[in-house]
């Protein structure tokens, strides 16, 4: 670990070097995506539809290897300012919600730390280069969150890094399909509290003292914390916890001038999915199920992210905000 | 395209036709033939998901092969529908599925093994039980000849799958 302590410091150096000579503003790099906002779009046929290529990865997996490729909003995000000089921390931001979260916080202007799984190097890399083609400070800070002295350290890296924080993301998390409770070893059930329930207890811990009036907590939960399917036992639960936490700290932070939300997300069509999260039989026909027939793209729900960071929306906490595709509560 | 301007009297029908229209859109067929295409389709294209579901979950050679001739005679009964709403000058189905129809679909999804089996094959006996309900009723009393035609052709493939489908469940529920 202190190997890749090293490492990440190293990377942090790098990185700053690197973005401290890249001079374009925010806004002139979301220039390709420009068109995206001329029209009005149809969220039928916006996005692919089931069924899918059954297809398998080793989790956590990685988005450059699906089928179709998610789209996290590389080419179509256009910020406008709205983030102009905060700092975030967002885990899991490698790939899926938080991937598109932190294209999104970049472009409108805040430098942004994300946390990944070492084995997601590869994905982390890819969102660093489009964090820095905005503009701003990308840091990647690899480790596996279900330890207490790993999440300190995170926060630690994140607000030496970024010099602050503002924003905190608690994204990341296990999720693995498994039909029967009788299948569900300890182990199992143990990694996925510790990553999707421990883990941000510690993170909030650790970022509490270093956040100011009008600093954001956002969780991401799930429709399946109010509605869960059956092979989702684990998860699902972990997800009830999540939607929990964000009413509760809410209310206790907003002494401090914090404001803590979540997001809810329907079927989206991210890593997750393809490495365990569901079965081949639910992803070849993945959003079939919801009213739009089509899995939702991490990129729809960027905004939503921005939106519970962001000032306008300071009224906003003890709040789950939605993209559910027709389906799914509060 | 050619834009040659209208005659002036079907302009002024236009223009009647547009202060005439109710506050209800105006739809081709009556409300019992467009409530029987939008359910038969929605009938076909549950049973292409299901089967797509099965085929890439089940490992049952019984289940793969019901699954795959689904696909086969749902992409058929597609074809035929949308001829016959053509034919009709009906608008054609909106895509999607019932309400009830996508919560048995996320609750296959869940399932795998010997639990996944059971469940498409007590679900298709129960989708073909309704949809041969569907065409029943219009065949007998449908408004629409094109569209009764449909529905009388469309009857004896949906009672085939619904035996074949009782046929497993007693083959795989039994045990």
């Amino acid at each position: 670990m202190d190997d890749t302590t090293r490492r990440q410091v190293m990377t942090v150096a790098t990185l700053g070097a690197a973005a401290a000579m890249v001079s374009a503003p925010a806004t002139a790099m979301a220039a390709p995506g420009s068109q995206a906002r001329s029209g009005k779009q149809d969220p039928r046929t916006k996005y692919p539809k089931p069924p899918f290529k059954p297809q398998s990865q080793p989790w956590p997996g990685l988005a450059s290897q699906m089928d179709p490729r998610p789209d996290h909003g590389e080419t179509s995000y256009v910020g406008s300012g709205r983030l102009a000089g905060r700092k975030a921390l967002i885990t899991g931001g490698d790939s899926g919600m938080g991937r598109a979260a932190a294209i999104a916080y970049a472009r409108e202007g805040a430098d942004v730390a994300i946390n990944h799984l070492p084995e997601e190097a590869a994905d982390a890399r890819e969102v660093v280069d489009l964090i820095r083609k905005a503009g701003r400070k990308g840091v990647s800070i690899p480790g596996d969150i279900r330890t207490p002295d790993v999440c300190q350290r995170l926060v630690d890296q994140a607000v030496s890094a970024l010099g602050g924080l503002d924003i905190v993301v608690c994204n990341a998390a296990r999720q693995q399909s498994i039909p029967s409770i009788l299948d569900v070893s300890d182990d199992e059930f143990d990694r996925t509290m510790k990553t999707n329930i421990y883990a941000p207890f510690w993170i909030i811990r650790a970022a509490v003292p270093h956040l100011d009036p009008g600093s954001a907590i956002i969780g991401t939960t799930s429709e399946q914390a109010y509605n869960p399917d059956p092979d989702l036992y684990v998860y699902a639960q972990t997800k009830a916890a999540t939607m929990n936490y964000v009413k509760s700290l809410a209310k206790q932070l907003a002494s401090k001038g914090i404001r803590v939300n979540g997001v809810a997300p329907g079927p989206i069509w991210t890593p997750l999915q393809v490495s365990g999260g569901a079965s081949q039989g639910k992803l070849v026909t993945f959003g079939a199920t919801s009213a739009l027939g089509r899995p939702g793209q991490p990129a729809e729900l960027a905004g939503i992210f921005v939106r519970l960071a962001e000032d306008d929306g300071s009224y906003t906490t003890g709040n789950i905000y939605g993209a559910g595709g027709g389906q799914g509560q509060p | 395209m050619s834009r040659r301007p209208l005659p002036r009297s079907v302009v002024a029908a236009l223009a009647m036709a547009m202060v005439a229209t109710p506050t209800i859109a105006q739809q081709a067929g009556s409300r019992q033939t467009r409530d029987f295409v939008q359910a038969a389709a929605q009938t076909d294209q549950f049973e292409i998901l299901e089967a797509t579901t099965a085929l890439a979950q089940s490992q049952n050679p019984r289940i793969r092969t019901f699954a795959q001739a689904m696909i086969e005679a749902h992409r058929q009964t597609t074809d035929q529908l949308k001829q016959a709403v053509a034919k009709a000058g009906l608008e054609q189905p909106e895509p999607g599925l019932s309400g009830d129809q996508s919560m048995f679909l996320a609750a296959l999804q869940s399932q795998r093994g010997g639990d996944f089996d059971t469940t498409y094959i007590r679900q298709q006996v129960l989708a073909h039980h309704a949809a041969l309900a569907v065409e029943q009723g219009y065949a007998s009393s449908g408004d629409d000849t094109t569209i009764r035609q449909a529905a009388v052709s469309t009857i004896p493939v949906v009672a085939a799958h619904l035996q074949m489908a009782e046929r497993m469940m007693i083959g795989t529920d039994g045990p």
